[in-house]
């Protein structure tokens, strides 16, 4: 049967595959639907600085309640988070160098030959303000706990 | 920073070069080739991890500090439960950055990504801070009874 179209990929047991079939082995289309497209990647990380702001958020809140002065600040950074999480990420999702990414089939690839190379130090910087607001809050809390053990220390309630 | 010497000549301070060797270095392009972005981002998403993992950490012990009735005849017992908590969150947090920047590097030049001390640093902490917990309410029951 195979032998009717010659021009028609076909299995081992020589099925013929229907016209729009696509060899598996083909390097546009590969196993992981992610080797296609970083985008996947990219929209797990936008994620994971969201989850990351709104736990900022659910502290602040919660802190704000009892000490405005320490909650509101925390608050406030927890928008800062969500914009670090989601500005840089138009930038960032064609920066790297996968085979699949790159390959002539993917439509996207001339984006991504002409995109910014390098995000590495935004990154790092991006990074830092979020260990720098952890520390803070660290410290503060610190202060607070330590000042607080006494009968006239601050107390959050 | 420069310094001018009896002939009237200016020369850079050994102190400055070295601060502006810094700063070149800052300034010049990481080393390594970009690496694959799945992994870049997969990097980011692990330091983000361990960043919420810290930030928990500092609220536990804020919430332990503030919200549970003290020990009867432990008073430093909620600070001693509640500081290593906030400490803990805090070392993580710069940890995390260090790691973040370790892998990052690992991944630019191609090598194999070193084993995270992370996991051991918080099961460690934790094991002893909830068997301090235990021993401070312990000794508040039998110093009630």
């Amino acid at each position: 049967m195979s032998g009717d179209i010659p021009d028609r990929p076909a299995l081992r047991d020589n099925t013929v595959l229907p016209d729009n079939a696509v060899p598996l082995d083909d390097p546009v289309l590969p196993d992981d639907p992610e080797d296609a497209d970083p985008g996947l990647a990219s929209e797990r990380t936008a994620l994971a600085w969201t989850r990351s702001s709104l736990a900022f958020a659910a502290v602040g809140v919660a802190i704000a309640k009892a000490r405005p002065a320490i909650g509101i600040p925390v608050l406030a950074f927890s928008p800062v988070v969500l914009l670090l999480g989601h500005l840089p990420r138009a930038r960032c999702r064609p920066g790297g160098h996968s085979a699949a990414w790159d390959s002539p089939g993917n439509p996207r690839a001339p984006m991504a030959q002409n995109a910014p190379q390098d995000g590495t130090r935004a990154r790092s910087r991006r990074a830092l303000l979020m260990v720098t607001g952890i520390t803070m809050l660290a410290v503060a809390a610190l202060v607070i706990t330590l000042a607080g053990s006494g009968a006239s220390g601050i107390r959050l309630r | 920073m420069t310094v001018r010497d009896e002939k009237g000549r200016t020369a850079v301070s050994g102190a400055a070069r070295r601060i502006e060797t810094g700063r070149a270095a800052r300034r010049a392009e990481p080393e390594g080739t970009e690496p694959d972005a799945r992994f870049t981002m997969a990097n980011e998403r692990t330091f983000l991890a361990w960043s919420r993992t810290s930030l928990a950490l500092v609220v536990a012990g804020l919430a332990v500090a503030q919200l549970l009735p003290p020990f009867r005849g432990v008073p430093w017992g909620r600070s001693a439960i509640a500081a290593p908590l906030i400490l803990l969150g805090a070392t993580l947090s710069v940890l995390s950055y260090a790691e973040w920047t370790r892998n990052q590097r690992a991944l630019r030049l191609g090598e194999p990504l070193a084993r995270s001390v992370l996991p051991r640093i918080l099961s460690v902490t934790i094991t002893v801070i909830a068997l301090l917990a235990g021993a401070v309410d312990l000794y508040s029951k039998v110093h009630r009874g």
